[in-house]
């Protein structure tokens, strides 16, 4: 007997020192794109693995956002303000992930009858030119014509390149890059082994994997403070809309960063829109096109996707999909 | 079956509900708040303590009462001065212009916050 | 030596009851527990095989079984951090029964609530050295609860084993 215990003893004491490998959890801020703030949290096996997965999670991040970018241009990258300058006048060629996130756009601009549109880059700059002066309004006439320049079926797309019919369509992925971006990044630390983590793009969460001990832990903030609730979540990724934080408040009235297609003015059907599903390129343009829609149409295009929903309303109470309510708890 | 089994059963559930109810009242709330300026940290600071923390000239941070906000930033949007004070572990307050990023650190709560 | 197993026939036992210990933690694998949405959740039903050691054979062979049932888990279907947690669990579940057996005040179904109270106890406290946050502590009420029910179910049906069996003669 004592020789068997004692045989078992030695065992333990190599597995208790080979237990090494038992994964830890690091943090690191990200270089800022999308203008938010980004930070990945994983476990890992040892820092210098974070460290690299970091790096490469950055690495994506900033190739997306340097693609995606409205107002500069890069060395050797034909990206959206090079698209946007030249495709009125000729075909332009683009990369597969613009071409990606173009087709997803498309798609939802149907699924959301047009609520999610990613042709009115004329219309978001003019708000974007008021929400930085922050104390007027874009002129009436102006919004008018820049409406009559949003139809994405305008923008044609063929072998690999954009042309636009309307030399006066512009693309704005603002509403949706974001989260493609997540997308797409989530898969690069994927591919690097890296199995269970958080990427969080300022109210755009990707999750992938668990935590030792459990899902992990989403909270979700109320507009007028503290947390409304939290989600716990394993694969899948979780974003907010909201119109309280970016925007304007002219002669009393509050104006959101987030643009209806079909007044040309900031939606004020709700304070913020949070959706669940299993792509964060999806789920960041429902979040947009929920923004802009009613609890009733918005509820079916949720169904659509098999997403889940939570509504925050200016008044009233939350309204949540039963799904979502599934999310919940464990706070 | 003994009585004894019957006690120490309804013990330990007694010992688990109490147990909840503690964590309950305890949990969630963080215990400090991290202020980064561009990636450095700046400081950690107590919530259990009022304080003013000026962040380089351009922005002032306040403890008051467990919660923390950004009193004043310089930053054109104010983004950051209008979010609502925060007090749960992973709520975090950024003024990307400035690069500040206040968060509230302690164990438990979020693994991020969305909103 | 009479009405007392002999130590080949101690042996053997303690052998068989490894084998079936090892068989449980088996059957644990392959249900799907992750979906009852609890973490660290286990009906723990090789603590039937490891009481039975407990009951019939002694301290010794049941802490035998055990740590036999833990190495064969570990190389087949484990993880070494997950088995850090199972050996945090069985140490302090195994060390709690054999007390509380020893006090005589217990009948079996107290000690398998003991053991599976413990169990997962050891596991929390394991997860929260290794992991270096007290924050898992939130989640050892519900484990503490499941564990007790688990384990009196465990105990209720060992209670009636050993009625069949009786336990053990020697010493």
């Amino acid at each position: 007997m004592k020789k068997v215990l004692c045989a078992l003893l030695v065992v333990l004491t190599v597995l208790f020192c080979s237990c090494a490998t038992a994964k830890k959890r690091y943090t690191q801020t990200l270089p800022t794109v999308f203008d938010t703030f980004c930070e990945l949290t994983a476990y890992c096996r040892s820092e210098e693995e974070f460290r690299r997965v970091a790096d490469a999670v950055s690495g994506e991040l900033l190739r997306l956002h340097r693609l995606f970018d409205y107002f500069n241009e890069y060395p050797d990258l034909i990206n959206l303000k090079t698209v946007n300058e030249t495709a009125g006048k000729e075909a332009v060629p683009v990369d597969g992930d613009f071409l990606a996130l173009w087709t997803l756009a498309e798609e939802l601009y149907e699924a959301s009858d047009g609520k999610c549109n990613a042709a009115m880059g004329h219309l978001t700059a003019l708000w974007r030119d008021c929400f930085e002066a922050g104390d007027r309004l874009p002129d009436g006439e102006a919004v008018r014509e820049a409406l009559s320049h949003t139809d994405p079926a305008t923008v044609r797309v063929e072998n690999g390149m954009v042309f636009f019919l309307d030399p006066d369509v512009r693309l704005d992925f603002g509403a949706i890059a974001k989260g493609y971006a997540g997308e797409r990044a989530a898969e690069v630390a994927v591919s690097l082994g890296c199995t269970d983590f958080v990427l969080n793009l300022g109210g755009n969460v990707v999750v992938r994997g668990k935590k030792p001990y459990g899902a992990w832990q989403i909270g979700i903030e109320n507009p007028d403070g503290g947390v409304e609730t939290s989600v716990s979540l394993s694969d899948g990724a979780v974003v907010t809309s909201g119109d309280y934080l970016r925007g304007m408040d002219v002669d009393g009235v509050r104006y959101g960063h987030i643009i209806d297609p079909d007044t040309g003015s900031s939606a004020r059907l709700w304070r913020s829109v949070t959706v669940i599903c299993g792509d964060s390129g999806l789920a960041d343009a429902l979040s947009t096109a929920l923004f802009c829609l009613d609890e009733t149409r918005g509820r079916a295009l949720a169904a659509r996707y098999g997403a889940e929903v939570l509504w925050i309303p200016a008044h009233g109470h939350p309204i949540r999909t039963q799904g979502f309510a599934a999310y919940e708890g464990g706070e | 079956m003994k009585k004894n089994d019957l006690f120490l059963l309804l013990g330990v559930l007694l010992a688990a509900f109490l147990l909840f109810l503690g964590l309950r009242l305890f949990s969630g709330n963080g215990e400090a708040v991290e202020i980064t300026v561009t990636g450095d940290v700046l400081g950690v600071y107590p919530l259990s303590e009022d304080r003013i923390i000026p962040v380089a000239d351009c922005a002032e941070v306040r403890i008051e009462g467990g919660r923390v906000h950004m009193a004043f930033s310089d930053c054109p949007n104010q983004i950051c001065v209008r979010h609502a004070p925060i007090a749960r572990v992973g709520q975090t307050i950024v003024c990307l212009p400035n690069g500040i990023a206040v968060r509230i650190l302690g164990d438990g709560g979020f693994d991020a916050v969305v909103g | 030596m009479k009405n007392t197993m002999t130590k080949t026939k101690k042996i053997a036992l303690a052998g068989l009851l490894a084998a079936l210990a090892f068989g449980l933690s088996y059957i644990e694998f392959l249900l799907p527990f992750d979906a009852v949405g609890i973490p660290g959740f286990k009906l723990g039903l090789a603590n039937l095989a490891v009481m039975l050691a407990l009951y019939r054979l002694g301290s010794g062979e049941a802490a035998a079984v055990s740590g036999v049932r833990l190495v064969l888990s570990l190389l087949l279907f484990g993880s070494v951090t997950g088995f850090l947690y199972s050996v945090a669990g069985a140490v302090l579940s195994l060390a709690g029964m054999i007390v509380l057996k020893r006090t005589n005040r217990f009948g079996v179904p107290g000690v398998s609530v003991a053991g599976g109270v413990l169990h997962n106890a050891g596991q929390t406290l394991c997860a929260m050295v290794i992991l270096g946050t007290a924050g898992i502590v939130s989640y050892l009420p519900l484990l503490l609860i499941t564990g007790a029910v688990t384990g009196a179910v465990n105990g209720g049906v060992l209670f009636m084993i050993l009625k069949r069996i009786g336990e053990k003669k020697h010493e």
